[in-house]
């Protein structure tokens, strides 16, 4: 029963090392073929975890060390199709670069499979080990393109400042453990009152507000999403992201509801603050995806406002957020790199004109950027919408006024993208590569997503909703 | 016991504040063996032999040994990491200092048990039983993780144009 409850994370395992083993074997050419095989375990383990999830299975294995309820598998979806995603995008990117090597299949399926197992703990031992293991499969990711040195700045950024919040993380942990005698989530909680216990809960909120990139925990996020591989910084921004936050929120809500009052407070000014500064750094970027990186930022600050108000709608409102974060922002990041690399820059210049010359994937940025700024049709109105309705009705007004003002400021630099998109004159320069099949599969579903749960919200809501049930 | 706490806790903050002040790498090498040794003395003082005798083993030995060897074969100059101006000083005293007193004084004011329970005798055998019945699948996560991190490395440090 145990081991076959973890049959995804297991088929993730065993792809990642036989891509290691074949990578070995396989001659230059053929190594395309470690990406579809990679492909194929993703995808199983999606089916997998998506079945488990219908099937509203909800299992403590381990005496309690993993916890395979309907929340923990939510998040599971939502990083295995975006590692599924980021994949098919990468594909064509690594080739252009001339390095599709095994290797990145393996450090994104291990950095999967750390995601997977994260979400799925209540242990702080096991909550520990797997952010580890996402961790260091992100730096060396971050690092993947070391010729360019800014990928190495990316790596060597996200590394020495993951390491502080690791060790946050650790030292919040040992003093819980001190208070309370146990790492079990279901016990640390109650055992650890008093004012040590909310400085060891900030220490490790620390941690995880990291891989969420909060102020003031960002400083790594431009400069990483900038320099590292595209579809790289389209995993750390979406899957990363979504596996941390949903640690915290199972930590907060499931193991401290005691000291609510002191974390309520906190993640309103945190989130406050993300929003702020996110939005405002994005109006001066000339670079598209440094932008998106502020903005990812501010996204990250969104979210948070549910850990604020702590109202079951506010967190169903944050997973329909991340879920449809997932397709927007892998989108955007996706369609930069068929742009970027060795035959363009990613400048707001570069894309001038770029309706004439590629109107497929200048069509697909523009659903992607009007989603992410919040307008009529996409999933992203829906899912602000959501989230700012919780924020009212859970008694924080002002943090959903604050939300709607820097809406509006976000307008601002994702229409200049548009306008750069459709009425920019288009200089003369050679033409960009042409999309490969499983990149169009990757940004046509994408595409189709944001629209589609824009215009019908309400299946994906009473999911977020249901998978949320069980967590109290 | 009071005086053997107090050695070990000498010898391990000396050691944590020497890595941080000596503005030679290798000597900081050096004081962070000290640090390590003064944390193991903690878990022999605690009764927990296994992990004192795993790090001195790891940490004192093969952990300090590789950042020697590291530190030697990569150092081309012997110049100091980073600058000392007063204003980093005063940046590093201060957050120092701030979460020192954070951490001091609400650590000071919990109120802590005064007895120790008694250590379990044989914890050598229960390590290896949680290690291997409750805890065995972040035991095999841990795997993977150093296995990432062995793949990461070699990727970060290949040389360009070689053979893969």
């Amino acid at each position: 029963m145990n081991l076959a409850a973890l049959l995804p994370a297991e088929i993730l395992a065993g792809t990642a090392l036989a891509v290691l083993l074949a990578d070995l074997f396989l001659p230059h050419r053929d190594k395309a073929y470690l990406g579809l095989l990679s492909a194929a375990g993703l995808a199983a383990a999606l089916g997998g975890t998506a079945r488990q999830l219908a099937a509203g299975l909800h299992a403590s294995l381990w005496g309690g060390i993993f916890l395979l309820d309907p929340f923990a598998l939510f998040f599971q979806t939502i990083v295995l199709g975006a590692a599924l995603l980021v994949l098919g995008v990468s594909l064509p990117y690594l080739e252009r670069w001339g390095r599709d090597d095994g290797e990145f299949y393996a450090l994104l399926l291990m950095a999967v499979l750390g995601a997977m197992m994260m979400v799925a703990s209540r242990n702080f031992l096991e909550i520990y080990v797997a952010m580890e293991l996402l961790s260091v499969s992100s730096y060396a990711l971050a690092g993947f393109l070391r010729p360019d040195p800014r990928s190495g700045e990316a790596a060597l950024k996200y590394y020495l400042q993951g390491v502080l919040a690791s060790a946050a993380l650790l030292y919040g942990i040992s003093l819980l453990y001190g208070l309370s005698g146990s790492l079990d989530l279901s016990v640390v909680g109650a055992r650890s009152a008093g004012s040590l216990g909310v400085v060891a809960l900030v220490l490790v909120a620390g941690g995880f507000a990291l891989k969420i990139a909060a102020v003031p925990f960002h400083m790594w996020a431009p400069d990483t999403y900038q320099g590292a591989p595209a579809p790289v910084a389209a995993f750390l921004s979406t899957a990363s992201k979504a596996a941390a936050f949903a640690v915290l929120a199972r930590v907060l809500l499931t193991a401290f509801p005691a000291a609510q009052g002191p974390w309520q407070e906190l993640f309103a000014v945190v989130a406050a603050a993300s929003m702020a500064l996110g939005n405002l750094a994005a109006l001066g970027q000339r670079n598209v995806r440094r932008m998106l990186a502020y903005s990812s930022i501010a996204q990250g600050g969104y979210v948070l406002i549910a850990l604020a108000v702590a109202t079951p709608t506010a967190v169903a409102a944050s997973l329909f957020y991340l879920a449809v974060y997932v397709f927007m922002n892998v989108g955007a990041f996706s369609v930069l790199s068929f742009l970027a690399g060795p035959t363009g820059g990613e400048e707001l210049a570069d894309l001038d004109g770029l309706a004439e010359r590629r109107p497929a994937l200048a069509l697909a940025l523009a659903v992607f950027l009007i989603s992410l700024a919040g307008m009529p049709l996409t999933a992203g109105l829906m899912g602000k919408l959501y989230l700012f309705y919780a924020a009212v009705q859970g008694g924080y007004a002002w943090l959903a006024l604050w939300g709607v003002v820097f809406t509006v400021v976000s307008y601002f630099y994702y229409f200049r993208v548009l306008r750069h998109l459709f009425w920019g004159t288009a200089p003369p320069r050679p033409a960009a590569p042409a999309a490969s099949v499983p990149a169009g599969l990757a940004l046509g579903a994408a595409t189709l997503a944001t629209v589609l749960f824009g215009v019908f919200p309400q299946p994906l809501l009473q999911l977020a909703l249901h998978s949320l049930g069980m967590l109290r | 016991m009071p005086e053997a706490f107090g050695i070990l806790t000498l010898a391990t903050l000396g050691g944590a504040l020497g890595v941080v002040l000596a503005t030679d790498v290798v000597h900081s090498a050096y004081f962070l063996v000290l640090a390590f040794l003064g944390v193991a003395g903690y878990y022999f003082l605690l009764g927990g032999e296994f992990v004192g005798a795993v790090q001195i083993l790891i940490y004192a030995g093969a952990v300090a040994v590789l950042f020697l060897f590291a530190v030697m074969l990569t150092r081309r100059r012997a110049d100091p990491v980073w600058g000392r101006s007063p204003a980093r000083w005063l940046g590093v005293g201060g957050a120092a200092a701030l979460l020192a007193w954070l951490l001091l004084t609400h650590l000071e004011r919990h109120p802590w048990p005064t007895k120790l329970p008694p250590p379990a005798p044989h914890n050598t055998a229960l390590i290896g039983k949680a290690l291997f019945r409750p805890f065995v699948v972040p035991f095999e996560v841990v795997s993977v993780l150093l296995l990432a991190a062995l793949v990461g490395a070699l990727l970060l440090a290949r040389k360009e144009g070689g053979a893969s």
